[in-house]
């Protein structure tokens, strides 16, 4: 049988069918060369830290009922008949008969984030592996009522989740942001686990992730909030993200808001008690519930907002000393927030709109997603922007599209990433509205449309 | 909160002589059915809301609130197919213990009902399906375990089941890390009967839970649904 092992670069053109490499399994165990038919280019790559853990992600059959041991004795095993991996590897079909019923892929990730966005040789004898194991909740996100209320006041979600699971990978931040955001969590947890006094060292499990509107804030809170629940299964055996609805705490009643927000924290302090489970907090659009108290001094808010905020405050002060739980928040309008909840904020990370670099992967991953699902063909394989750059960018048959493509993602530097990702669909729709497409007609159809983003843009700013 | 903590109430009915996997499966359905009217998920008595919407001659005609009967009929349809895996997990493999979890997920119930299976070693006289749920329906209504306490809102109803690891689900998921919540209101119904010995005793049981809840609902287009009862 064939072993499938999905990678995203150096690979020549014609071995690659729709994204993945169809290759005879008994090749897998030996040289991973010659997978890419390069000889050779082990030496060349930069060799994987061995200080640093290699984290290994196995998804579980929803229906398998074998214990997390025995299939992670076997994944290592498969992994140590492997030996070697370039950069982030996916393998989603195994020899193992075992693993082929239980297992659904298993995945060597975030190797590229740890070593700065570049592919690695890691030799998995050498290094040190952590294999999680986890299966994915399907339920989908529960309302959560607060007593005496109709309407919901959060959404809960138990972790890992079907819908959030595949995110993680594709949101593309240019700088180290999603790296910092996990070691922040680790360092937030060895600190609670080393017992560390909060009365001498300080921190208050807040992240505050601010920016202009569709760059993926929300999502990346909710992306990290799933891949802490992987990566400490170990030690939790829940994951939970409690995604409150801040208008919902405002009540129609004179200073019934500020216990509102009490109740709302009442019933997340329930859920925290529980020292298995770790719960993430997500408080999008943080301003409309900590807005500045300053405003209100002046005359323009009234009371009962600063009631909210003052409470928000104090809770928050409260639920930190637990050492299970992450406070995630959002916003677009920062100078709004009050100064209090900006202080308690350990990260304040600006998440701005991508780079020409970030629009090149965001592009080449909507196409290869379209070529693999057979709207563009002949599909052809586009090279990423470090085997361009090791090409000196020349222009040949094989790097034409890529370079077209790098043209394209330059051209349309300060669109928002939730606008990248919906420009091949209207690519399509505008311009070319036939099943099959072929990359040429595709890429130019994508440069009319990035075109017309900014008429669009420039129409709108001369309205107002 | 006050509902934390809550030790809860005990209902024990003891059956004298010996039940098969079918009828357990049959108590278990029975008992869900009381629940979810009893703690006013649904609007009428299951059978009463079966015999409404799911006879083949009230399907077609009159085509007002149609949204509510679709619901509805979605409803039925789900504990059907709930009912219809209970009992095949019944026939597969020995169930000794059942949660049913009324609430929105199942890390923070609102109420938590256990039913168990305890082998009292009666005589091997073997009782009917009729006298089981009859005797179950009595006790469970004469002692009213959660009788006073406050009705949950509309909500959403889980089923795990306590099973051997080896069983194989095909429907139920397998949830290894499923622990028994100690949040909300807690009720045992202890059911104690002749039983057959555990086919598979030493083995290690996992929890399996329904795939998706049955989420409750009120009848908001017919005012006097509740005399329908009566009239009828």
């Amino acid at each position: 049988m064939a072993g499938v092992l999905e990678n995203n670069g150096y690979s020549s053109g014609n071995t690659r069918v729709n994204g993945s490499v169809h290759i005879p399994a008994q090749n897998m165990a030996g040289n991973i060369g010659a997978l890419y038919n390069i000889q050779g280019l082990e030496e060349a790559l930069p060799e994987w830290e061995l200080g640093y853990t290699v984290y290994v992600e196995v998804l579980q059959h929803s229906n398998s009922t074998a214990k997390t041991e025995t299939i992670s004795e076997h994944v290592l095993h498969l992994l140590h008949k492997l030996g070697t991996t370039v950069g982030d590897t996916k393998l989603t079909s195994f020899d193992d008969h075992f693993l082929s019923q239980h297992v659904i892929s298993v995945a060597v990730c975030d190797t590229e984030l740890q070593s700065g966005h570049k592919k690695t040789l890691i030799d998995f004898t050498k290094s040190k592996l952590k294999v999680s194991v986890f299966q994915l909740n399907e339920e989908g996100p529960a309302a959560e009522e607060l007593e005496d209320e109709e309407f919901a006041a959060a959404n809960h979600w138990l972790l890992p989740a079907a819908e959030i699971e595949g995110m993680w990978e594709n949101l593309i931040f240019d700088s180290s942001i999603k790296l910092n955001l996990l070691n922040y969590a680790s360092t937030t947890l060895l600190f609670s686990d080393a017992k560390i006094d909060p009365n001498i060292i300080s921190w208050n499990r807040v992240v505050l992730l601010h920016g202009p509107p569709g760059t993926g804030k929300t999502s990346l809170c909710k992306a990290l909030a799933q891949k802490l629940c992987i990566r400490l299964s170990d030690r939790y055996k829940y994951g939970q993200l409690v995604e409150i609805n801040s208008h919902s705490l405002f009540s129609r009643w004179f200073s019934e808001s500020g216990k509102l927000v009490m109740k709302m924290f009442s019933k997340i302090q329930e859920l925290v008690s529980d020292p298995d489970s770790l719960v993430c907090i997500l408080i999008d659009e943080v301003e409309s519930l900590t807005s500045a108290r300053k405003s209100a001094l002046a005359g323009t808010e009234p009371s009962d907002a600063i009631r909210v905020v003052n409470a928000l405050l104090t809770q928050i002060d409260i639920i930190k000393r637990n050492p299970n739980v992450l406070i995630l928040a959002t916003s677009n309008i920062t100078e709004a927030i009050d100064l209090a909840f900006i202080d308690r904020a350990d990260i304040k990370q600006y998440i701005g709109p991508p780079s020409a670099h970030a629009i090149f992967i965001i592009f080449t991953s909507c196409l290869t997603e379209l070529m693999k699902k057979g709207v563009i063909s002949p599909s052809q394989h586009i090279l990423p922007l470090d085997a361009l750059e090791a090409m000196k960018f020349k222009e040949v048959a094989v790097t034409a599209p890529s370079l077209f493509l790098l043209k394209i993602a330059k051209e349309s530097v300060g669109l928002s990433g939730r606008t990248l990702r919906k420009l091949p669909f209207l690519a399509h729709a505008m311009f070319l509205q036939t099943s099959h497409v072929s990359l040429p007609d595709f890429l130019t159809a994508l440069q009319q449309i990035v075109i017309k983003q900014f008429e669009e843009r420039e129409s709108l700013s001369k309205d107002t | 909160m006050a509902t934390k903590g809550d030790t809860g109430s005990t209902c024990n009915i003891s059956l004298n002589g010996f039940v098969t996997q079918t009828i357990k499966s049959r108590i278990v359905t029975e008992i869900l059915k009381y629940l979810l009217y009893h703690r006013e998920q649904i609007p009428l008595p299951f059978d009463q809301l079966y015999f409404q919407y799911e006879r083949p001659e009230v399907q077609s005609n009159d085509n007002k609130h149609t949204l509510f009967k679709k619901r509805m009929t979605q409803l039925l349809k789900e504990s059907q197919d709930l009912f219809v895996n209970i009992d095949s997990l019944f026939q597969d493999t020995d169930v000794s213990h059942i949660i049913v979890l009324l609430g929105s997920t199942v890390i923070s119930p609102k109420e938590v009902y256990h039913i168990r299976f305890l082998n009292n070693e009666q005589t091997a006289q073997t009782l009917s399906v009729k006298h089981c749920v009859r005797s179950v329906a009595r006790s469970l209504i004469t002692s009213s375990p959660l009788g006073d306490s406050p009705l949950p809102p509309l909500t959403n109803m889980v089923i795990t089941a306590h099973a051997p690891r080896s069983c194989n689900p095909t429907w139920f998921k397998p949830k290894a890390n499923f622990k028994v919540p100690k949040m909300g209101r807690h009720c045992n119904i202890d059911i104690s009967c002749g039983m057959m010995h555990s086919r598979v005793s030493s083995e290690e049981h996992i929890w399996m839970q329904t795939p998706s809840g049955i989420k409750g609902l009120k009848d908001t287009v017919s005012p006097k649904a509740a005399s329908d009862l009566w009239c009828s």
